[in-house]
């Protein structure tokens, strides 16, 4: 019953999140001066015919008044068409249908190796005693202070340019998927190693890790029965947060190494100022981004039940 | 004195602990028999709890440890290493920490940690062990053992969460079970469960080192007591000798702290307590307002040592009738005080005792026109308080002053000790102290600060200091009643000594009245004329405090007495 | 990144205990770093060898060398002098993007937690929206509205930096607005007005010097970001975002064009970062 509630209300959310977003964009292009109709043409360089503009915007339903136009799309919406695509001509929904699935492979791959990695590199640094603080600055630094252009830019010179050990764009192969994953975890996984190795030191320093250890438990069984489980709780908690990151790294990774993908399909839309497509993404973003988190809140609740309780 | 008796369990002799330059433990020796308890009583820093982790290997890192001797039966501890450590711990000697809630891992059910010793020292197949698992729940007094197994420590009540951590400690039948202050935050009726489990594992043969603060738990359990401070136990011997014929200056001092069948207005500290004799004046031009009855600049209340100004009992200066207060929870709403009625007479106390959520800080709040009751109402004075907005009273706010259980998160943290009276003695106006020295010097005069201490952080402070502080600011505005909610509670019993008599002193010098809340019974007596005993919400019962004490009528009342436990000389 | 971090941040100051002269070494080092860029950001003449647009064909696409540290570009334009010369323009889009940011986030944030329910209720779905396009999505979603360029792209950076600050800053508030401390200054009769003076907004507001030096270093890699991606400052202008644009088709062949304006990036963030840290863990302990 709880359940259900609950489910309901994340569902209402999800409808005004996405609601909101389409609302936001929908008046925010039309307070900016200039013409859409020009814009479908290929913007204001154009030089198109006044009967080719005035076509246009029978066509789509530009002459009509604002407030019929919103409701008119919000219409369309509902019924799951997201419109044409003013560069590509085709409509959004197919376009985004293929691009969708690359950028969530790559997405989910890059957050299941940020956690591997962040995982072992927190564990570590409990372990090793020594090496923790500068393990930890590392952590600090890569996760803060390392951009995805940069990264990337290293890995295809040393890997491709250098050892020419792995292809510096996508080949459409599993190889190609190497380089891109990695970019995108690593940052990630500084990220997410800090915020871990945190939760681990204070496990490893409270009251029932030293009871553990008062029932002649060992440093190592503190670890794995104690202090891991402790440490995936935020982890679990960001990983909603964590996909969103990586949605938003996906932009710059999918255009360095030139991989299809939602990223790179928004980047285009920018670029040519395709508003319906740049909603479309934006609409399927959120979406993704509502679901994720979601599915993080379920997990956490699972996972800590004093999480249920706050 | 030492005794060497070979029926000895655990023998330790010359015990010296040092961390980098200090030694924290010097010289302690005692032993304790099978089936004996040892407490071991001092106050914070005394060394108590070194001593403890100690026998367990676990000093601490960096720790140094000497001792001429060691022993636990026949196994010499100083020659313990690693992985020897881990086999006498846990099978040779239980620990059990003093806060269940984060002794147990929160995300683990109680049955797994139980099981955890079981798996590492038994070579018992899994179903053995949910067996032992489940037949140790109900030995340490579980109703539904399969039930608790597999629940969490944060689906526990406080007395249950004790159960199952014992339960842990001594699951491998260890000889020697070390208790770390087990009962400190229990309600009365819960603590008296835990010695009771205690007693019975003694009893069963079982050696206890008891580590506490509270000499009243200790005499209703311990066999021996030796008193530490400052790292040495300065005396030690049978438990009623200890208690009832002290030698040694210090635990005379501690034993006085108590206050525990002491006649109201006994000193409970030594030493002198020097207060000033009068409230520094207030800056502002509305003082006068406030001392209405009084007379003009507090002139009545300047008798200094004299007798207690007679109580004016014809009017109330706090009147609570039939409040009720709730609060919304998930699912219809939790009743916090439930029709409870009382007043407060001119110059007395009025003790308010119940255990943990029976409504007393609710009731404070009321009180203390911080939140609306939901029905009924208090006046002030005679004059309507939680009926009236917030800027009506806020002019007479000066009149009710607080003092709260935790005084540090009551200070701004950026503010200086002379920066926060300065506020106070202002009413607000300002934080430079430059034209207010001598005012501020007056309050921290007051509750027996010296003056060195003005530039201090509230953080630099020590925990009875920063009482005294809070006291001060109460103090400022010249209120004619405190509320005190739990004013002593987190103090050592010397420092809440210290802090009670400062209160009774003010109270005589002042003509206050309190309304004074704590879970502690002894302290209520000690402090009230009038007592309510609080249950759920509700007001049980409600009398002087000798015939509460002497005669109590309700039956949670007699429970509650009956289950404090008090000091037997 | 650095938001959800500084929200952590009271459980983490134990972390900084077993190696603090090493933490000490490290604040020191990124101190030096970013007197090193500030020097560059005022005086670029002092420490760059050549102009940062001064063409020379004969000498493009040179490798790092003596002669030019950090190697030359398609015209044959010193790199090191541009990165140098880039410093004043690239932190001042970083500093541009955070007070933005900051600002936006100071007035969300003192409406939720000072204007009632109400107002809380609904800054807080309007952030909610703002969440769902996290990181560079909003800014993108922003430029695609506004259109590309430098200015944009500052505000872009700002906007989509405000809501993390804005939780911030509203959790702060609350969570002084129902402390002890306030209770305590309303038992002695003080007005609304004294406590949010004296109590509330010094306490709520410490924090807000922090996020805004650990800010400054992210808002500079998210607005390189978006120059990398062609939508900030066009090349040749010696901006480090611009360079990594411009190097981004020279990349197997000439990667130091992006390396090098990288690594400043780099340099920037981390130091901004370690400093950031630095001042939280003094804040909190």
């Amino acid at each position: 019953m709880a359940a259900a509630r609950w489910l309901l209300f994340k569902a209402l959310g999800a409808v005004f999140v996405l609601w909101a977003v389409t609302t936001l964009i929908f008046f925010g292009i039309r307070m900016i001066p200039g013409d859409p109709a020009e814009a479908i043409l290929g913007g204001p360089g154009s030089q198109a015919s006044a009967e080719a503009l005035a076509q246009v915007r029978a066509d789509y339903g530009l002459d009509e008044p604002l407030l019929v136009q919103y409701f008119m799309q919000l219409g369309r919406l509902l019924q799951g068409d997201l419109g044409d695509s003013y560069s590509m001509q085709v409509p959004v929904s197919s376009l985004l249908a293929e691009q969708l699935p690359p950028t969530l492979v790559l997405a989910f791959l890059a957050l299941v190796l940020a956690w591997v990695v962040a995982l072992a590199l927190a564990s570590w640094s409990m372990l090793s005693g020594r090496g923790a603080a500068v393990i930890s600055s590392g952590l600090e630094i890569a996760g803060a202070a390392v951009p995805h252009f940069w990264l990337a830019t290293v890995l295809i010179v040393v890997f491709s340019v250098n050892l020419g050990w792995l292809p510096p764009v996508n080949t459409g192969g599993v190889d190609g998927l190497v380089l891109p994953v990695v970019t995108l975890a690593l940052p990630l996984a500084g990220f997410l190693g800090q915020v871990m190795r945190e939760s681990m030191l204070n496990a490893a320093t409270s009251p029932f890790a030293l009871s553990a250890r008062f029932r002649g438990e060992t440093e190592r069984g503190v670890l794995f029965r104690h202090s891991l489980r402790h440490a995936a709780i935020p982890g679990i908690a960001l990983s909603g947060w964590a996909f969103g990151s990586l949605i938003s790294g996906a932009v710059v990774v999918e255009t360095i190494f030139a991989r299809p993908g939602l990223g790179r399909t928004l980047l285009r839309a920018v670029t040519d100022r395709d508003i319906p497509l740049v909603t479309g993404v934006a609409l399927v973003a959120a979406l993704a981004y509502v679901v994720v988190m979601a599915l993080s809140d379920i997990a956490e609740r699972l996972a800590d039940p004093r999480v249920a309780k706050r | 004195m030492v005794n060497n008796d070979d029926g000895g369990l655990l023998q330790v002799d010359g015990l010296t602990v040092g961390f980098g330059g200090g030694e924290v433990v010097q010289d302690v020796s005692f032993s304790i028999a099978a089936g004996q308890c040892l407490a071991l009583v001092g106050e914070s820093g005394s060394g108590k709890s070194v001593t403890a982790r100690t026998l367990m290997g676990l000093a601490g890192e960096g720790a140094g440890v000497a001792a001429s001797a060691l022993r636990l039966s026949r196994t010499d501890l100083l020659r313990m290493r690693g992985r020897q450590w881990r086999k006498v711990r846990g099978s040779q000697i239980g620990f059990v920490l003093q806060d269940a809630l984060g002794s147990l891992d929160p995300l683990r059910p109680v049955g797994r940690e139980i099981d955890d010793a079981l798996r590492l020292r038994t070579n018992l197949s899994r179903a053995e062990r949910s067996q032992r698992v489940l037949r140790l729940l109900t030995d340490v007094g579980m109703d539904d053992p399969a039930l608790r197994a597999g629940q969490r420590s944060g689906e526990l009540s406080g007395g249950l969460r004790q159960r199952a951590l014992i339960a842990s400690a001594v699951a491998l039948d260890p000889p020697l079970l070390i208790a770390d202050e087990p009962t400190t935050a229990l309600d009365a009726t819960v603590q008296a469960q835990i010695l009771a489990l205690l007693e019975s594992l003694r009893d069963a043969g079982t050696g206890i080192l008891l580590i506490s603060h509270d000499l009243a738990v200790v005499s209703t359990i311990a066999d021996n007591v030796a008193v530490m401070s400052q790292g040495r136990i300065v005396e030690q011997g049978p438990s009623r000798q200890i208690l009832g014929d002290p030698q040694h200056d210090y635990t005379r001092r501690l034993l006085q702290a108590v206050p525990s069948g002491h006649p109201r207005h006994t000193r409970l500290s030594t030493g002198t307590l020097q207060i000033s004799d009068r409230l520094p004046a207030m800056d502002s031009g509305e003082s006068t307002s406030m001392d209405s009855g009084t007379g003009p600049d507090g002139e009545s209340t300047r008798r200094r040592g004299g007798p207690l100004p007679a109580p004016s009992r014809d009017e109330p200066v706090l009147e609570a009738s039939r409040l009720t207060k709730r609060f919304p929870t998930g699912s219809g709403s939790f009743t916090a005080v439930d029709d409870a009625s009382f007043s407060l007479a001119a110059g007395s106390t009025f003790g308010l005792v119940g255990e943990s959520g029976s409504g007393k800080t609710t009731t404070a709040r009321l009180a203390l026109g911080l939140t609306a009751p939901d029905s009924g109402h208090v006046r002030l004075f005679g004059e309507p308080w939680s009926a009236v907005p917030e800027q009506q009273r806020r002019p007479r706010r000066p009149q009710i002053g607080a003092v709260y259980q935790d005084p540090m998160s009551s200070f701004d943290p950026r503010l200086t000790v002379e920066q926060i009276l300065t506020d106070a003695v202002t009413a607000g106006r300002s934080l430079r102290p430059a034209r207010h020295r001598a005012q501020v010097k007056q309050l921290l005069d007051l509750v027996g600060l010296p003056s060195s201490l003005a530039a201090r952080g509230p953080r630099n402070l020590s925990g009875g200091q920063r009482q005294r502080v809070a006291i001060a600011r109460a103090l400022a505005p010249r209120p004619r009643i405190v509320v005190c909610d739990e004013p002593a509670s987190s103090l050592d019993v010397s420092i809440q000594a210290q802090v009670l008599d400062l209160l009774d002193e003010l109270q005589r010098e002042f003509g206050l009245s309190y309304l004074f809340i704590s879970h502690d019974l002894a302290v209520v007596r000690h402090m009230s004329d009038q007592v309510v005993v609080m249950q759920g919400g509700r007001i049980v019962e409600q009398d002087t405090a000798e015939r509460i004490f002497q005669a109590p009528e309700h039956d949670y009342t007699r429970r509650l007495l009956d289950a404090s436990p008090r000091l037997a000389r | 990144m650095t938001l959800l971090d500084s929200t952590r941040s009271r459980i983490r100051n134990r972390g900084a205990h077993n190696g603090n002269r090493r933490v000490g070494a490290v604040e020191f080092i990124a101190a030096a770093v970013a007197l090193f860029l500030l020097a560059a950001a005022l005086f670029p003449s002092w420490l760059a060898p050549y102009q940062p647009l001064a063409i020379n064909p004969a000498d493009a696409f040179q490798a790092p060398s003596p002669d030019h540290w950090f190697g030359t570009d398609e015209s044959g334009r010193d790199i090191y002098s541009r990165v140098i010369f880039g410093a004043r323009e690239s932190l001042l889009i970083g500093a541009a993007a955070t007070a933005i940011g900051v600002g936006l986030a100071l007035v969300l944030g003192a409406l939720a937690g000072l204007g009632g329910r109400l107002l809380d209720f609904g800054v807080g779905r309007l952030l909610e929206v703002l969440f769902a396009l996290p990181g560079l999505l909003l800014a993108l979603v922003f430029i695609a509205i506004a259109g590309p360029g430098v200015v944009t792209t500052t505000v872009a950076v700002g906007l989509s930096t405000a809501p993390g600050y804005a939780r911030i800053i509203r959790g702060q508030i609350i969570q002084v607005r129902s402390s002890a401390m306030v209770e305590a200054a309303v038992v002695l009769g003080r007005s609304r007005a004294q406590v949010l003076r004296r109590h509330l907004l010094p306490n709520a507001l410490a924090p807000v010097f922090v996020i805004g030096t650990l800010g400054v270093g992210q808002a500079v890699v998210w607005a390189a970001s978006l120059s990398f991606l062609g939508l900030g400052e066009p090349p040749p202008a010696a901006e480090w975002g611009a360079m990594l644009s411009a190097g981004r088709t020279y990349l197997t062949t000439a990667w130091w064009m992006t390396f090098f304006p990288g690594l400043f990036i780099v340099l920037t963030a981390a130091a901004s970062t370690v400093l950031g840290r630095g001042l939280q863990r003094r804040a909190v302990s």
